[in-house]
């Protein structure tokens, strides 16, 4: 599976079978990727948004990037373990507050690990739904750290 | 005193250290990748930590991630476990910037035994016999082909950086020797990025036999025996007994007195194990110096009562080898040690997937090491060590015995192990009567 182009004919595949056999949720993984399948009554909802599935294209193993909600929210994840800080500085007012529009590359926190600050960007467009983490917190690999909802 | 363990590795070996560190009331941290998120040392350590996708080298590998893990965790020390990190001095010295005590040697002393050229040349100094050969890596084919004629074929030529069975040529005669370098030499580029090779005498039919350690941070060494370790296969231990057979009372004491001697010059603390070839006469050669705790620590625990595991932590506290480890320490009994691996028996291919069953063996004189339980999916990213089974007898005959009762009143379904190829080999007359050489398992056509 390429970055670029998503291969729908799996996740076609799975959910058919999610129909088929009336399952509430499948999951199916190889070391590519993995894809789940969320049913919710009465339709089938795909749980496979096309913006995680692309991300996973390129962090394969990262179920929590596939999970995206039937609603349209994403989440930031922390790309390494380290401590959450939501600003520049302590004194400084934090890179994003909740409500705030933001875009694709937009600096939304800091993660230190090893005395090194990486700077987190967003990785999709939307509005900052909550930050779902303290400032000083230690985080781990994949973990949320904002919701965002989509942008209208 | 050591509060907060970090284990930097997963499996068998997380558990083991999360054990040792209960029975000393120590707290611990896992750290894990997502490929682990339903490992049990993830459920077993006080704490856990993701850090990284299921590739080693952004996981398990990644420094700044175990590093990072280490600083929010807020813990003292850091186990390495074995392979990962156990043997990257770069890890060790950064810890030690951190302020975070490394369960292992000092930086120096795990550099130095890093690069075998040097540790060849240490172990020499300090009196550790050594196979003859240059010391320095060769620079030329003819400056092997001198060396080769003094020492008297057949030679080794092996990589300076390496192990594993890479970068390795052996040499019967002058005509093949200038292949055999340029061909190590490009093995050792490739594997190794480092292209130095040397060259010593090649033992046609040797043993592996390694000696344990446990060294403290004032200058005390003790040998807890040896290994035998010639049930391989490419290289790869796949059954370890203790004592060996061809190590006499004599030669074991005498090994013990030649290493805390040796070692304790070196500078060496904490647990590592010293691996020599054994030639047909039954000479010993130091081959190398594994700067950590080893897979197969569980039989020498077994005949000496000691607990390395715990002794690791006691020591890199600092506490004296003399509390840590009262002497004498008599060795008792036979123990030996089957390494169950998710692989075909006769194929070797590794055989990865869910285990729908797991039954481990049980019962007096048995000990199993494992993080595995039905309903666990083995990772296809790491090794493939399954389980430890470890039979423990008064005598090897009745150890044998155990050994073939556990594997068979056990059960592992869903995938393939091991099992029956050390059965077989529990069977087999040659490794009954102890005479057996690294070559018995190339012998039968695996």
């Amino acid at each position: 599976m390429s970055d670029s182009k998503i291969d729908l004919d799996p996740i076609r595949a799975l959910t058919d079978l999610a129909v088929e056999k009336d399952l509430r949720e499948l999951e199916y993984e190889t070391s590519e990727q993995r894809i789940r399948i969320v049913r919710q009554d009465p339709a089938v909802a795909v749980a496979v948004n096309p913006t995680p599935v692309a991300a996973q294209a390129t962090m394969p193993a990262n179920p929590a990037t596939a999970e995206a909600e039937a609603a349209g929210a994403a989440y930031i994840e922390s790309p390494m373990v380290g401590t959450f800080y939501a600003a520049p500085a302590p004194d400084a007012p934090p890179f994003v507050e909740t409500g705030d529009r933001i875009h694709k590359g937009r600096t939304v926190c800091i993660v230190e690990a090893m005395k090194l600050m990486n700077e987190i960007e967003a990785e999709v467009d939307g509005i900052v739904a909550e930050r779902l983490v303290e400032n000083g917190q230690g985080v781990e690999f994949g973990q949320r750290l904002f919701k965002i909802a989509p942008a209208q | 005193m050591i509060e907060k363990v970090l284990i930097a590795n997963r499996g068998e070996i997380a558990l083991r250290v999360i054990a040792a560190c209960r029975d000393l009331g120590i707290r611990t941290v896992a750290v894990y990748s997502l490929a682990d998120k339903d490992s049990l040392h993830v459920s077993y350590a006080d704490e856990a930590i993701c850090i990284g996708p299921a590739r080693s080298a952004d996981s398990y590998l990644s420094i700044p991630a175990i590093i990072s893990a280490a600083e929010i965790a807020d813990v003292d020390a850091i186990h390495p476990g074995y392979g990962f990190l156990a043997e990257d001095a770069g890890f060790a010295e950064i810890c030690q910037t951190c302020g975070i005590r490394f369960i292992g040697p000092s930086p120096e002393v795990v550099r130095l035994m890093g690069d075998k050229v040097q540790a060849r040349a240490a172990a020499k100094n300090a009196g550790i016999p050594i196979l003859p050969g240059a010391e320095e890596p060769l620079k030329s084919v003819a400056e092997a082909k001198t060396w080769a004629k003094n020492i008297g074929y057949p030679v080794i030529i092996k990589a300076s950086g390496g192990g594993g069975g890479r970068g390795m040529r052996i040499v019967r005669s002058g005509g093949e020797i200038e292949n055999a370098f340029q061909q190590a030499q490009s093995e050792a580029v490739t594997a190794f990025g480092n292209g130095d090779v040397y060259l010593e005498k090649f033992i046609e039919r040797p043993r592996h036999i390694e000696f344990q350690v446990l060294g403290d941070k004032h200058g005390d060494v003790i040998s807890l025996g040896e290994r035998e370790c010639s049930i391989q296969r490419r290289h790869q231990k796949l059954l370890e007994e203790t004592p060996a057979g061809s190590v006499s009372p004599a030669l074991r004491a005498e090994m013990g007195d030649i290493l805390s001697k040796a070692l304790a010059s070196i500078g060496y603390t904490n647990a590592g194990t010293v691996e020599f070839l054994m030639d047909e006469a039954g000479e010993l050669y130091f081959i190398e110096l594994n700067a950590r705790i080893q897979v197969e620590h569980p039989i020498t625990e077994a005949v000496t009562g000691v607990d390395l595991v715990k002794s690791q932590l006691l020591l890199a506290a600092g506490q004296p080898l003399s509390i840590v480890v009262p002497r004498p320490v008599e060795i008792e009994g036979h123990a030996i040690e089957c390494r169950i691996n998710a692989e075909d028996p006769e194929t070797f291919a590794p055989s990865a997937g869910l285990i729908t069953k797991f039954a481990p063996p049980n019962g007096l004189g048995i000990r199993v090491d494992s993080a595995a339980y039905g309903g666990w999916r083995v990772p296809p990213y790491y090794d493939s060590l399954v389980a430890k089974v470890i039979a423990q007898a008064p005598n090897r005959q009745l150890a044998i015995q155990r050994m073939k009762r556990a594997l068979t009143m056990s059960a592992v379904e869903g995938i393939k192990t091991s099992i029956p190829l050390h059965l077989r080999i529990l069977d087999s007359s040659k490794f009954i009567s102890g005479c057996y050489d690294t070559h018995f398992i190339e012998d039968w056509g695996l």
